[in-house]
């Protein structure tokens, strides 16, 4: 007896990844949200057609670009009659992103995020995981860059350096966000539970720092979606 | 014994075990290891001394994963350049030791494979 409308659906979809050879498994698709995969997974372009059209209400959208001035995006649009125009999109906090988050919380299984969690428990010291588990969260400094990482749960990880004098507090570098295989477009949730993201993070930061920036979004701290 | 875990979406993560006594574990392994570089993933393998690096290449011949020799604890980022820089750059590295290689036994390695990555 499945635990919810999506257990079936998550089963099936195991099944299915097995027949189509994706190590990494098929996302779930959750009507109403924007499931962005990376292009080159076999399935990319059958979730594609999945997404929810945009309502043609006859404006088009020309250009959006973030104002540092305003601390907003900024769109121009063009109405019917061919008069451009343009709007701010207010961007104060982050609540949109949480509240999506939680809806794409359906994607998951409790089950895939404890094995998740028992994987990352061999990968940290047993203070570190315990501080995982109290707060979401934990810090880890790169040998190699001596850059400091707060990883956290579906949030993007925060790069941090210390401050150019002693008694200075630790700059913010930016915020890393990045999701294997896929995520779910204006939201935290990633195609793969909360810990695996996490670990995705750890694990890339540590084997290879340079590769870890390059595929990550790097956001900036001020902007609602950095989280912070 | 090395292992090979692979971060999955649906039913959790999937590991799976080997050694060179069972021949049979360790070719359907080198499948997989050879089958997930094609895609894109990475293969981040943990090192006797605990740290962690990323396979470059894997010879199925001898089973053995080709990663980049360098000294994880050196401190290889230029601190003049690591303060100029904007919010949207990432860590200088050096460019040294960039062409040694070294080799690990699968057999001796515990390996987590990630997917390619969408950003975010």
């Amino acid at each position: 007896m499945p635990a919810d409308k999506f257990d079936e659906h998550r089963w099936l979809m195991d099944k299915l990844s097995q027949h189509v050879n994706e190590w990494c498994g098929l996302p779930i698709q959750i009507q109403g949200e924007t499931l962005i995969l990376e292009p080159r997974h076999p399935a990319a372009k059958v979730y594609q057609s999945f997404a929810p059209k945009p309502e043609d209400e006859g404006e088009k959208i020309i250009n959006t670009f973030y104002s540092h001035r305003d601390r907003c995006d900024v769109v121009i649009w063009e109405e019917r009659d061919g008069k451009r125009d343009w709007g701010r999109i207010p961007a104060l906090n982050h609540i949109s992103h949480d509240l999506s988050t939680v809806g794409c919380s359906a994607a998951w299984s409790l089950e895939a995020e404890l094995k998740a969690q028992k994987t990352l428990k061999k990968l940290v010291k047993p203070h570190i995981w315990e501080m995982y588990m109290l707060t979401g969260m934990f810090l880890e400094t790169s040998a190699r860059s001596g850059v400091t990482y707060i990883f956290r749960r579906l949030k993007p990880t925060v790069a941090l350096r210390p401050g150019k004098t002693e008694n200075s507090s630790m700059r913010i570098l930016c915020c890393l966000c990045l999701h294997p295989i896929g995520y779910y477009a204006e939201s935290w949730a990633g195609a793969m539970v909360p810990t695996d993201d996490v670990m995705a993070h750890l694990l890339l930061m540590r084997g290879d720092e340079k590769m870890f920036w390059k595929r990550a979004n790097q956001i900036a701290p001020h902007r609602p979606n950095a989280g912070l | 014994m090395g292992s090979l875990s692979c971060l999955n979406v649906s039913g959790g993560d999937i590991e799976i075990t080997f050694d060179t006594q069972s021949a049979a574990e360790a070719i359907r392994a080198k499948r997989m290891i050879k089958d997930m570089l094609r895609r894109g993933y990475a293969l981040l393998i943990e090192q006797e001394d605990g740290t962690h690096t990323r396979a470059l290449d894997f010879d199925e011949k001898v089973g053995k994963y080709i990663v980049a020799d360098f000294d994880p604890t050196i401190e290889e980022t230029d601190g003049k350049q690591i303060e100029t820089q904007t919010e949207t750059s990432e860590p200088t590295l050096k460019k040294t030791s960039r062409s040694r290689r070294k080799q690990i036994p699968m057999e001796k390695a515990k390996t987590v494979a990630v997917a390619p990555s969408a950003g975010g």
